[in-house]
Formats: structure tokens, C-alpha cells, sequence
């Protein structure tokens, strides 16, 4: 009896490994519970919003402002519901969306200057044309 | 073994968590920063904005989670978007850059051409006062040659007016009138004294330097005698003293002759004196 006995593999250090696992799976889930608040998305998308707002997205890019602005107020909501992967992910779209908006705002009076400048041009070069 | 079989569920929904179950967000992302890589006007444009967009493809490609690829493949979406969106601003700023330099360009043609234009007028105004000169100057020199001329002319009629001095020469509103007198001709006789002939000569030579000249040849008589008598041997006398001319090479038809008998008198027809005085025959020059 004083051989050793034979334990299965296994269940060898049986303490060790389910304290290993129970970490695991602490770990794991904890990587959705511990999301930090996001706050610094939120800022940033509402920075973006205004910006957007400040470039005249509203009038150029209303479909684009609506998102960006909605995404923010579900951000918000979700954060206060404590569901902060969420509302980080509503924050970084709407910063997108705002930043989409102000882009589009920008392009188009671009080209609406740009319209304008070869008009003009056009009528230079007709009046140049009938002094000559 | 329930607990090998516990270990080994764990480890697989683990793993599966590391696996990459399909997400056709991310595939319509990547599909969508493939065609705009490949646009090389936008990544000439904006190659910061693509680079982001990258960025988040990367992050969705990256994500080990389904729900966090979806989202950061949305990301991307909007991200390829902005970069879209940014370069067609560039574009219209390029436009409105490529105009505003072709203004540039018109107003400098045109106040190249306006400079232009004022050179050309000054220019025409200068070759007009030139040619308003030079007119001017063809006039004076013409003027001077018709002085010249004119003297040149008083100069051979004064030069001529020792032969002709028995011509009397005066100067009446029909021109010059040379008077051959009575002397020149035998009585009643149409026919030129020989010695007229020198006469003859000098009038015909300066009948051939003064080719613009005309001649009005006119025989006159005094009253004695029939008056168809006398105009018919007036005119022979004039027509003599053209044929006379004529042999000389002066043109008949820069002659006209008149016979006008005793119709035009110089002097009275009572005395010797006037009769031979109205005796003549008149050679009128006339200026052209």
C-alpha cells in the first residue's frame, strides 16, 4: 500500500485547474461588464455634431446629421442604462456620421463656389470675347 | 470524464470566440476600400483620409468578436464615405481653382489686348498725321513745280517775246492773245510773209513744251469790202497760219480757227491807222 496511487490526469491538482478556469470564465465575462463609461466618445461625437452643425450639414447633409444626432442621444441613453459597449459603439458612429455630414456639407459648397467661379469665367470670356 | 468533458466545452466556446464566422458587413467593407484604393483620383486627393479608413478596416479585421466586426466594419463604411466625399471637394476645388486661374488669364489677355488696341490706335494716328504730312508736302512740292512751271513759262514768253513782240501780247480773259498784224500778210492775201516763219517757229516750239496748251486761231479784218468777203479771207488767213503751225507737227485738233470778218474791231474802221489795226489775225492760248 505504499505504492503511489494512480489518480486520473485530469483531476490531478483538482484545486489549481477549476480555480483556473473560474478565473477564465471571470475574466471573460468580465471583459463586458468592466467597459469603462465612454466618455471620452461621447465627447468626441459631440464635438463632431457641433461641427458639423457650425459647416451647415444640417442643410446640406440632413440624412447623415439625423444619424449622427440620433446615434448620440441613444449613446447617451444607453450609457445612463449602464450599457457602456453600446453606447461606445452609438458614440463612435455618430462621431463618423457627424464627421460623414460635415464632410458632405463641405464638398457641396465647394461646389456650389466652384459652380459659381466658372460662371463667371463664362462671362468674362463671353465679354472678352465681344471686345474683341 | 464529465469533468474532461466540462474542459473541453469550455475550451471550444473559447476558441470559438477567436474564430471568424462569416460577417457580410465586413465583406461589403472590404469590397467597398478595395474599389477605393483603386480609384487613384481619390487617393491622389486624399491620402490621409484613405489611410483612416484603413485603419478602421483593419480594426474590423482585426476584432475578434462578431458583433464588434460589424460594428467596426460600419466604421469603416462611413470612413470610406468621408474619404469619397473629401476628394469630390477637392475636385471642386481644383475647379474652382482652374477658373479663377482662367480669369486671371482673361483679364490679363484682355488688358494685354486693351494695351494692344491703344497701340494700334496711336500707331494709325501717327501713320495718318504721316500721311497727312506727306500730302501735305506732295502739295507744296506740286504747288512749287506749278510756280516753277509758270515762271519757267513767263520766263520762254518773255524769252520769246522779242520775236514776238510785234505779236503784242496781252493777257485777256480767254488767255494770251498773240496779234499777227497786218505786216505779216501781202494785201488780200491769205498767204505768210516769209520772214513769219521764225515767228511760226518760236509759238510751235512752245506749243510742243506746253503740250496741255490750246489755240483759238481768229482772223479779223476792217470794214472795207463785202463783210462775206472779208470773213471768208479772215479765215483763210487764220487757216493759214494753222496749216503753218501744223507743218511745224502741232495737232489740228489743238486748234480751232474762226473767221470772224469785221465783226470785232480793235480800233476805229475811219482812219488808215485803225483799219490796218483791225487788220490781224489773233492767236488765243489757253491754259487748260
Amino acid at each position: 500500500m505504499n505504492s503511489i496511487p494512480v489518480k486520473p490526469r485530469c483531476a490531478a491538482p483538482r484545486w489549481p485547474v477549476a480555480a483556473l478556469w473560474v478565473g477564465l470564465a471571470i475574466f471573460m465575462l468580465g471583459g463586458c461588464a468592466s467597459v469603462p463609461k465612454p466618455e471620452s466618445q461621447l465627447n468626441s461625437a459631440q464635438q463632431a455634431v457641433y461641427q458639423a452643425d457650425g459647416a451647415g450639414a444640417g442643410q446640406f447633409a440632413p440624412s447623415e446629421m439625423r444619424q449622427a444626432r440620433g446615434r448620440y442621444e441613444q449613446a447617451r441613453t444607453l450609457v445612463a442604462d449602464g450599457k457602456h459597449l453600446a453606447a461606445r459603439r452609438e458614440a463612435e458612429l455618430a462621431q463618423a456620421y457627424a464627421e460623414l455630414a460635415r464632410a458632405k456639407a463641405l464638398a457641396e459648397r465647394a461646389a456650389q463656389k466652384a459652380d459659381r467661379a466658372e460662371s463667371d469665367v463664362a462671362r468674362l470670356a463671353a465679354e472678352a470675347g465681344e471686345s474683341r | 470524464m464529465i469533468r474532461r468533458s466540462f474542459c473541453s466545452v469550455v475550451l471550444a466556446v473559447t476558441l470559438a470566440g477567436c474564430a471568424t464566422p462569416p460577417s457580410p458587413e465586413l465583406e461589403t467593407a472590404e469590397a467597398e476600400f478595395d474599389a477605393l484604393r483603386s480609384d487613384s483620383q481619390v487617393t491622389d486627393n486624399v491620402p490621409l483620409a484613405v489611410s483612416e479608413a484603413e485603419d478602421a478596416l483593419r480594426a474590423a479585421q482585426e476584432a475578434s468578436q462578431l458583433e464588434q466586426r460589424n460594428h467596426q466594419a460600419r466604421l469603416a463604411m462611413v470612413r470610406i464615405q468621408i474619404a469619397r466625399t473629401q476628394s469630390e471637394r477637392r475636385e471642386a476645388e481644383k475647379r474652382a481653382e482652374a477658373a479663377a486661374r482662367r480669369a486671371e488669364e482673361i483679364r490679363l489677355e484682355s488688358r494685354g489686348r486693351e494695351a494692344d488696341a491703344a497701340r494700334e490706335r496711336a500707331l494709325q494716328a501717327e501713320q495718318r498725321a504721316e500721311l497727312l504730312r506727306s500730302q501735305a508736302e506732295a502739295e507744296r512740292r506740286r504747288a512749287e513745280q506749278a510756280r516753277e512751271h509758270a515762271s519757267q513759262i513767263k520766263a520762254e514768253l518773255a524769252n520769246a517775246q522779242a520775236e514776238l513782240a510785234e505779236l503784242k501780247p496781252r493777257l485777256s480773259q480767254r488767255g494770251l492773245v498773240l496779234t499777227l498784224g497786218e505786216v505779216l500778210f501781202d494785201f488780200d492775201s491769205a498767204r505768210l510773209k516769209p520772214y513769219t516763219e521764225r515767228i511760226m517757229t518760236r509759238l510751235a516750239d512752245f506749243l510742243r513744251q506746253n503740250q496741255d496748251y490750246g489755240l483759238v486761231i481768229e482772223g479779223h479784218t476792217d470794214s472795207e469790202g463785202q463783210a462775206d468777203y472779208n470773213r471768208e479771207l479772215s479765215r483763210s488767213r487764220a487757216q493759214s497760219v494753222a496749216a503753218s503751225l501744223q507743218q511745224q507737227g502741232i495737232r489740228s485738233t489743238r486748234m480751232r480757227v474762226d473767221g470772224l470778218g469785221e465783226i470785232r474791231p480793235v480800233a476805229s474802221n475811219d482812219t488808215d491807222a485803225g483799219r490796218r489795226q483791225n487788220r490781224r489775225v489773233e492767236i488765243i492760248i489757253q491754259e487748260p
